[in-house]
């Protein structure tokens, strides 16, 4: 059994260079459908092949059918110089789109031309209704997270150094840290744009997933009201945890979370589970909605006539060794 | 004094005992060995009977932590701590040949532990390899139990902070799960 390779080969590389692409090649590892090597020869030669093989896959070694770029399917790859990894990282999934039979993913590697210096963004291809504002931003991350078109995002925020996300792919850079934003009377401006020259050497950084950004955003886009893509009086069940080691988050809201993940609440509901303020659940069913991971329960829509809580009392009966050891834990941590 | 244990649980090479070491403000108690498998994991040594570090809450109360070794073999130790566990932290490392497969295997060996206190799954080594996603093992794990939402978080065991939010979630889920459990009854 031989896979299909596509080879990309590029030369007068030095050795700092093939440094650089092998370490470009990791962080485009996890946007790939398959695995890519790399090999490098003494004259400066450098090639980069896909085994047609899923990433990662050590189990499933096979032999691997190196197609030669002259008879390839008249779509030999070239690399020029200088590499920079979302220009590889689009070469490499246009090369994907080859082997597989599929439309090319993404457009052919087009020589860098530096764009004139009046040249203004493009247009978002949708309308952001909200301001310059968190709730604009978390609009933006919205529709960007359904219709997954390309596009990127810099964010300043109090004037600091700007965040760049990719909006396709669902990841930014940060030279911070999304917790150290202090609060929600931060001073914010955005612009989406399709794209940007100097685009490869914004995420030569190693990347983060767009989740803690449309946390943040989901949190304080409506502070204590229903966010515009959030129905009111709707009980919600938590679909997946969001990684809380990379969101900034408080005890509180992770007990409100907890609540969602055992049975489907609405914001009332979950505030008395939770013993927290309903304003505080509001935000964070909020983000959670817009990051993606609670879903309406079908089987229990709440009309102002219904019974306001589910069956269960959550709100008594808690067993008092559980519940002192996790307040014994908060104050020895002091949260 | 009260004890509140904690089983620390997973395959070789996961970081239970580096996590340990993260949470633990005694000395960690190990009974490492030499490892003769360093296929499963490459490292020089490994846990043969527990791993055991503690968390003093105040003068009445400690969060014990135990670690069990992670090769089927050593079994016998798992059901002697499952017994009087609360909760269980199940770390996976992401690099392993069959990591969900590992995470449901686990899952559904401690399912009494899982059903009747919390699990929280800690997926180690994200940084080496990113898939499967935290979403993968979710979905997993809900074709055996689909009532349960087990949080998933990507973890380096060696940070503290990232332990204790593991390990503070764990509590959480333990709290909200435990009046349900009333109301079953």
């Amino acid at each position: 059994m031989t896979r299909l390779s596509h080879t990309l080969g590029f030369a007068g590389v030095d050795q700092y260079q093939q440094i650089m692409v092998r370490s470009m090649l990791t962080h485009a590892a996890p946007y790939l459908k398959s695995e890519w090597q790399i090999i490098e020869s003494a004259d400066g030669q450098v090639v980069i092949f896909g085994t047609g093989a899923p990433p990662n896959n050590q189990h499933c070694r096979v032999p691997v059918q190196l197609v030669d770029d002259a008879n390839d399917r008249g779509d030999p790859l070239q690399l020029p110089t200088p590499v920079r990894l979302m220009r590889l990282l689009e070469v490499l999934k246009h090369a994907e789109g080859l082997l597989s039979g599929e439309p090319a993913s993404a457009p052919m590697f087009k020589r860098e031309v530096a764009a004139p210096a009046t040249a203004a963004p493009s247009p978002a291809p949708f309308a952001v209704t909200g301001g310059q504002d968190w709730l604009g931003l978390a609009q933006l991350l919205l529709t960007a997270r359904s219709n997954a078109t390309p596009g990127l995002l810099k964010l300043t925020i109090d004037g600091a150094a700007p965040l760049w996300a990719d909006l396709k792919t669902g990841v930014y850079y940060a030279p911070f840290s999304l917790s150290q934003i202090a609060g929600p009377t931060n001073v914010i401006s955005f612009e989406r744009m399709d794209d940007h020259p100097e685009r490869g050497s914004l995420f030569l950084a190693p990347l983060k997933k767009i989740e803690p950004l449309q946390w943040l955003a989901g949190l304080r886009g409506t502070p204590g009201r229903p966010a515009p893509w959030v129905k009111p009086d709707v009980r919600f069940r938590l679909k997946y945890w969001p990684n809380l080691a990379e969101l900034p988050h408080t005890v509180t809201q992770m007990s409100i979370i907890a609540r969602l993940s055992h049975s489907a609440m609405t914001v009332e509901e979950a505030a008395r589970a939770s013993k927290a303020d309903p304003a505080q659940v509001q935000n964070v069913v909020n983000a959670l909605t817009l990051v993606g991971l609670v879903q309406e329960d079908a089987t229990a829509r709440q009309t102002p006539s219904q019974s306001p809580g589910p069956k269960s009392s959550v709100t008594h009966a808690q067993p008092p060794a559980v519940s002192s050891l996790l307040g014994r834990w908060r104050r020895k941590l002091g949260f | 004094m009260a004890e509140h244990v904690i089983l620390i649980a997973g395959p070789m090479g996961a970081g239970k005992t580096t996590a340990i070491e993260a949470l633990s403000e005694i000395p960690v108690v190990s009974t490492e060995a030499a490892n003769t498998d360093r296929e499963t994991a490459d490292k020089p040594t490994t846990t043969v009977a527990l791993d055991y570090g503690e968390i003093t809450l105040d003068d009445t109360d400690k969060i014990r932590l135990y670690g069990v070794p992670g090769q089927r073999r050593f079994d016998f130790m798992w059901r002697i701590i499952e017994e009087r566990a609360l909760g269980l932290i199940l770390l996976v490392n992401n690099d392993a040949k069959d990591p969900i497969g590992e995470a449901t295997a686990f899952v559904e060996h401690f399912g009494d532990l899982v059903k009747r206190g919390g699990a929280v799954i800690c997926v180690t080594r994200t940084d080496v390899v990113s898939e499967p996603s935290a979403a993968d093992y979710v979905d997993a794990i809900r074709r055996t139990y689909p009532e349960i939402i087990i949080p998933v978080f990507a973890m380096d065991a060696r940070d503290r902070d990232q332990m204790v939010i593991a390990l503070t979630a764990l509590l959480i889920n333990i709290e909200a799960q435990s009046p349900l459990e009333q109301d079953v009854a």
